[in-house]
């Protein structure tokens, strides 16, 4: 690795975790606000989930994206939140994948419920694949640079 | 404050970000009003009124009519159901087939023509779609099969006025953000496609009756 790439990884990584963080901070907040049954109706288009559990689901997810988005964004268990973003990630693309395999009728992907802006999956599939390398880049970043983990515990990022 | 401390202090200051930012940002649809008299079924003093927003085009709502009827049912003298129409723009009949209900609505016979409407969808809007198919005469086979006045079932499909309803219970719905259809609306609970009408729909009549 170049000293110059070493200068700038860390603001880079901070740069990035902005990205799938403020992705997933908005997509959970625009079906949080809408009623759940909203959302549940979307994720049936996926034929994958039980009915009982769509509507539970519906209301739970939302707020998971939200909380795991806002920790990337303001940076607070960054490695922790990155993980769990790429997490996130890694399942939407198996249900997009399984949907695009199954040549299931659907226009939206439903990512950001009723409200937001309306993907196609297959859209969505390469937008979910690059927000899951994004995260994978910052939690391999150590730095933590520009995030609340610096104000949280400082003597974790004193130099050795 | 130990790194501990400050770690909770986070992490609850983003859990509160994130509950008042939902709070006020919920969207409860404001539903009520804007439909004509004819499209009430039901007791005028019902407690709990079914807002559904359907479009005559739609598969999934003809499919989901029987579970809407059902759901009245469950308490004849305390459930009414409003129909708003929601022409979906792909539906190139949609609007057409709307107009016509809105004239039979005008001679009294909105809910038998959207039956009508509903259990031949195949006929006058069939899938795959037939653009060569002129639904028209069909509109007025069926206002006849009812018994209604066809030149003023004509004049009405054709008026400004009926257009104007259709278009504005579209714009509703728009405003609505509605997420496909058919959608009912019972209280601020929502009710979105024919599988939650038919699984979740008794549950959410009930729960509105009880409160």
């Amino acid at each position: 690795m170049t000293a110059r790439w070493q200068v700038v990884r860390g603001p880079a990584a901070a740069f990035a975790r902005l990205i799938p963080g403020g992705v997933l901070a908005f997509s959970g907040y625009v079906k949080a606000i809408r009623p759940a049954e909203e959302f549940a109706a979307l994720l049936a288009n996926y034929w994958v989930l039980p009915p009982a559990v769509l509507v539970p689901l519906a209301r739970t997810v939302p707020w998971v994206e939200m909380a795991v988005g806002l920790c990337l964004l303001v940076g607070l268990g960054v490695r922790r939140a990155a993980l769990a973003a790429a997490g996130l990630y890694g399942v939407f693309i198996v249900f997009l994948s399984q949907a695009l395999l199954r040549r299931l009728p659907m226009n939206d992907c439903g990512c950001f419920g009723a409200l937001g802006p309306s993907l196609r999956p297959g859209q969505t599939l390469i937008l979910d694949a690059v927000l899951l390398a994004l995260c994978l880049f910052v939690a391999a970043d150590r730095e933590a640079r520009f995030s609340l983990d610096r104000w949280v515990d400082p003597s974790r990022f004193l130099p050795r | 404050m130990t790194p501990r401390t400050r770690r909770a202090a986070a992490a609850a200051g983003l859990l509160t970000t994130m509950a008042v930012a939902v709070a006020i940002g919920r969207q409860t649809p404001a539903v009520a009003g804007g439909a004509p008299p004819y499209r009430w079924l039901g007791p005028a003093a019902a407690k709990v009124v079914l807002d559904e927003f359907s479009d005559f085009e739609c598969p999934k709502c003809a499919q989901a009519q029987a579970d809407i009827k059902a759901l009245l049912k469950a308490a004849p003298d305390r459930v009414a159901l409003v129909f708003h129409h929601a022409p979906l723009r792909q539906h190139a009949r949609a609007v057409p087939a709307a107009r016509a209900a809105e004239a039979a609505g005008l001679q009294g016979k909105f809910w038998e023509y959207a039956e009508l409407l509903f259990t031949r969808q195949k006929d006058w809007a069939p899938h795959p779609p037939n653009p060569a198919l002129d639904s028209r005469p069909l509109f007025l086979a069926y206002a006849r099969e009812l018994g209604l006045d066809e030149a003023r079932f004509t004049a009405d499909m054709d008026s400004p006025l009926t257009a104007e309803r259709v278009q504005q219970d579209r714009d509703h719905a728009d405003r609505l953000g509605l997420p496909a259809t058919p959608t009912v609306y019972i209280k601020d609970r929502t009710l979105v496609g024919a599988n939650q009408i038919a699984s979740l729909g008794p549950r959410f009549v009930q729960w509105a009756l009880d409160q």
